[in-house]
């Protein structure tokens, strides 16, 4: 018996003209991710299929696969030749330790097969229901799903799950974006939506030696291969923000500190981004969850940048994005307790509602452009 | 590599390269079994008799030595094994190795007691005997602090104890004591822990000093029976070897190491900032462990900066937000002006003058330095 995995794609079929550019980027993707796994790639109609690999890669290439956007659900199914001896073996065999309720639905993409669906269903269905007295048959609501999928190429597939995918759009379907990844929670997550939803990742980090340690460095590298995973790789832009930081601290009210460090790195992230070919700046900022994500903050450190900058989660809970950051795998890095921004710079009472003009009249106590120029001279890019 | 002053020997040491070649016979050619009783397991055994040989020569005919992987799983035998019932006593500025046994026994319903300590991290001995009672079966105290190097006179400590109740079974993590300060054990002593790669050798191997008059010991790994049934687990030869050599080494050397080590110290307490920095550790600590705080900054901040110089000290705290403060001196009642600021230097007997002068030059800079940042200072 051999074991196939059926890969079925999500919205693809929505792309009219453009539905070939869609799978060929998919499968791509397919392709490269699983480069390293001795196995055989078929596209058939509508789904890929992985087989000829060893029985031990199974979970490696479902592994893999699960960190792949674009794709909608999986199946491991048993590929066996199609006789009604052979099926109907398998079927029982699959079914062998189940319980409850189940129903067996046939497709039969080879009309050449003798046997029409409907009866090739029931002539299965009562041969699992005499091996296995644990089970019965409900047509409506089944706890099991047996699918027969008679193929043109002389084999079946039999199987009974699907595994959800991670959904999506293909890697490299949606252009370019910086993500402003800080050690924390919500950054992650915010990149991994957008890789989810097509866009290539490249991602921004500002480090404060050695108000911060190369723990936290370390911290955001780890992150950064996490995201990597979902978006085919990603390059990690370090830049030292030690030198702006202390400026700020000098020259500006403490509390307006964060405001100020913002409108910086955002000013930073716009440069870099256009360097790399991005189109946009992506943020974890969800509206009014600290000082620095209010309306009014957001306003003062949007109006440093002309590219959109896309903050996929301004609307979500915290709880919400820590419900994501453990289904990726990202919360517990997160959590680790080494700052991206030492406490000796981080005010008592930060403004919360700070007002452009202010923000504004403040900033020219500082030379921007040249911190700016100074900062981008210390620029560290490591490929994850 | 780069050119480095290391100085944060009371994390670990580097490893000495004369006691690598001298054990190295023992991966490449003698690597059998010692358990195997074919004549080269035998021989490989005999080796390993000899190494206990010359650690009971260091530290008395009147202890058996048993080897372990490190100094903590020492201590957490010796807590183990004899913390059952009645009441168990130890220090507010004991390692985490003796800490988090005595802290995991207290939430599992046992009498745990923690003796109160002075402000550089020595126990207060009146509050330790206060807490001794005729229910007292297991005391354990640390013998030099790992952040301060408070000594801890455990002779003394033990003997009063015991006057208090003779059934007691007194422990003492010697990790940072051991080939470092010039002492004897008593025989009020019944368990004494060490750790190989704080002396030069490598990390994996310890040992525990057991008194012979103690019985009842009790493993914490089972197995094949190892080391009389104490440890299982094939003996770490190598280990054992580059650590019988360092300890050798270090006894020959121990006063005069000792000496010139303290008078590092010296120098470097004579010449701090001291409008900046308070010292922690007090006058007849061990001079191997300094701890300082550059009052109102952050300790890791300072450390991180005097790595752009090349020098590589130990921090008594973290820029985080969690366990953000070190437990001992926290107990010891520093305020958090003091605690954020606590850095640790640790030398080893290689250190000399030239270094510290090059730490004392950068550290009282860097500091200042600092401080003109985060306090606006002109």
């Amino acid at each position: 018996m051999k074991k196939v995995l059926i890969i079925r794609w999500c919205e693809i079929h929505l792309k009219g003209k453009n539905r070939n550019y869609f799978e060929k980027l998919l499968e791509d993707n397919i392709r490269h991710s699983i480069k390293e796994i001795p196995c055989k790639f078929v596209k058939i109609q509508g789904r890929y299929l992985l087989r000829d690999f060893d029985e031990f890669n199974e979970d490696v290439l479902i592994q893999k696969l699960l960190k792949i956007s674009g794709i909608h659900t999986i199946s491991v199914a048993n590929s066996v030749p199609s006789t009604m001896e052979d099926i109907s073996n398998i079927a029982v065999e699959i079914c062998k330790y189940k319980k409850g309720t189940f129903k067996v639905e046939t497709n039969r993409a080879d009309k050449k097969f003798p046997i029409h669906s409907t009866d090739c269903s029931r002539e299965i269905g009562a041969k699992i229901l005499s091996s296995n007295h644990d089970l019965t048959v409900d047509v409506h609501h089944p706890e099991t799903i047996v699918n027969i999928d008679i193929r043109e190429s002389g084999r079946t597939l039999v199987f009974t799950d699907f595994i959800k995918g991670m959904g999506g759009m293909p890697t490299g379907s949606a252009g370019k974006g910086i993500l402003m990844l800080s050690g924390g929670i919500d950054s992650p997550v915010a990149g991994y939506m957008i890789a989810k939803r097509g866009m290539r990742l490249e991602a921004i980090h500002f480090h404060s030696y050695p108000y911060t340690g190369e723990l936290a460095k370390e911290k955001v590298i780890t992150l950064g291969k996490m995201i990597g995973e979902y978006s085919n790789g990603l390059t990690l832009h370090i830049v030292k923000f030690t030198e702006i930081q202390e400026a700020i601290h000098e020259k500006c009210p403490e509390e307006y500190m964060i405001t100020m460090m913002r409108r910086f790195m955002m000013r930073i992230a716009e440069i870099i981004a256009k360097n790399v070919g991005a189109q946009t700046i992506i943020t974890g900022e969800s509206l009014g969850q600290v000082a620095s994500q209010t309306i009014e903050s957001i306003t003062s450190s949007n109006s440093v940048v002309k590219m959109p900058v896309l903050r996929p989660l301004i609307a979500f809970d915290k709880l919400d994005i820590i419900e994501i950051s453990e289904k990726i795998g990202t919360f517990e890095t997160s959590i680790l307790p080494y700052e991206d921004c030492c406490t000796v710079f981080l005010p008592k009472y930060p403004i919360i509602k700070p007002k452009l003009e202010n923000v504004e009249k403040i900033e020219k106590a500082l030379d921007v452009d040249v911190l700016i120029a100074k900062a981008l001279e210390n620029v560290e890019t490591i490929k994850l | 590599m780069k050119n480095i002053i290391y100085l944060d020997n009371g994390a670990t040491t580097k490893p000495d390269i004369k006691a690598i070649e001298y054990a190295s016979a023992f991966i490449t050619d003698n690597y059998f079994n010692p358990s195997a009783t074919y004549h080269e397991g035998i021989q490989v055994a005999n080796e390993l008799k000899s190494a206990k040989e010359t650690f009971k020569k260091v530290i008395g005919n009147n202890f058996e030595i048993l080897f372990t992987s490190c100094g903590t799983e020492s201590d957490n035998t010796a807590v183990f094994s004899y913390s059952k019932r009645g009441n168990i006593v130890t220090t507010l500025a004991e390692h985490s190795a003796i800490h988090a046994p005595f802290t995991h026994l207290k939430n599992q319903g046992l009498d745990v007691r923690f003796a109160k300590i002075n402000e550089d991290g020595s126990v207060n001995i009146d509050s330790l005997l206060s807490l001794i009672d005729k229910n007292t079966t297991f005391v354990s105290v640390i013998h030099v602090n790992n952040e301060t190097g408070a000594i801890n006179d455990i002779n003394k400590i033990a003997k009063l104890i015991k006057q208090i109740n003779p059934s007691v079974i007194f422990h003492s993590d010697g990790v940072q004591a051991f080939m470092k300060i010039p002492y004897a054990l008593s025989n009020d002593i019944d368990l004494y822990s060490v750790s190989a790669h704080k002396i030069n050798a490598l990390k994996g191997t310890g040992a525990l000093f057991i008194n012979k008059r103690i019985k009842n010991l009790k493993p914490l790994i089972l197995g094949g029976g190892q080391e009389n049934g104490l440890r299982s687990g094939t003996e770490n030869v190598y280990g054992i070897k580059v650590f019988e050599y360092a300890t050798k080494k270090h006894y020959e050397t121990l006063v005069s190491d000792y000496n010139k080590v303290k008078q590092l110290k010296q120098l470097l307490l004579s010449n701090l900032n001291y409008d900046i920095f308070k010292v922690i550790s007090s006058n007849n600590a061990s001079p191997y462990v300094i701890s300082l705080s550059a009052v109102g900054l952050k300790g890791e901040v300072l450390m991180h900066s005097l790595e752009e110089d090349g020098i590589i000290i130990g921090t008594g705290s973290a820029c985080s937000s969690k366990n953000r403060h070190s437990r001992a001196l926290k107990e010891a009642g520093h305020d958090e002006n003091v605690l954020d600021g606590v850095i640790r230097i640790s030398f080893s007997y290689e250190s000399t003058e030239e270094e510290v002068k090059y730490l004392i030059e950068k550290l009282n800079l860097r500091a200042e330095n600092l401080k003109r940042t985060i306090y606006k200072l002109q």
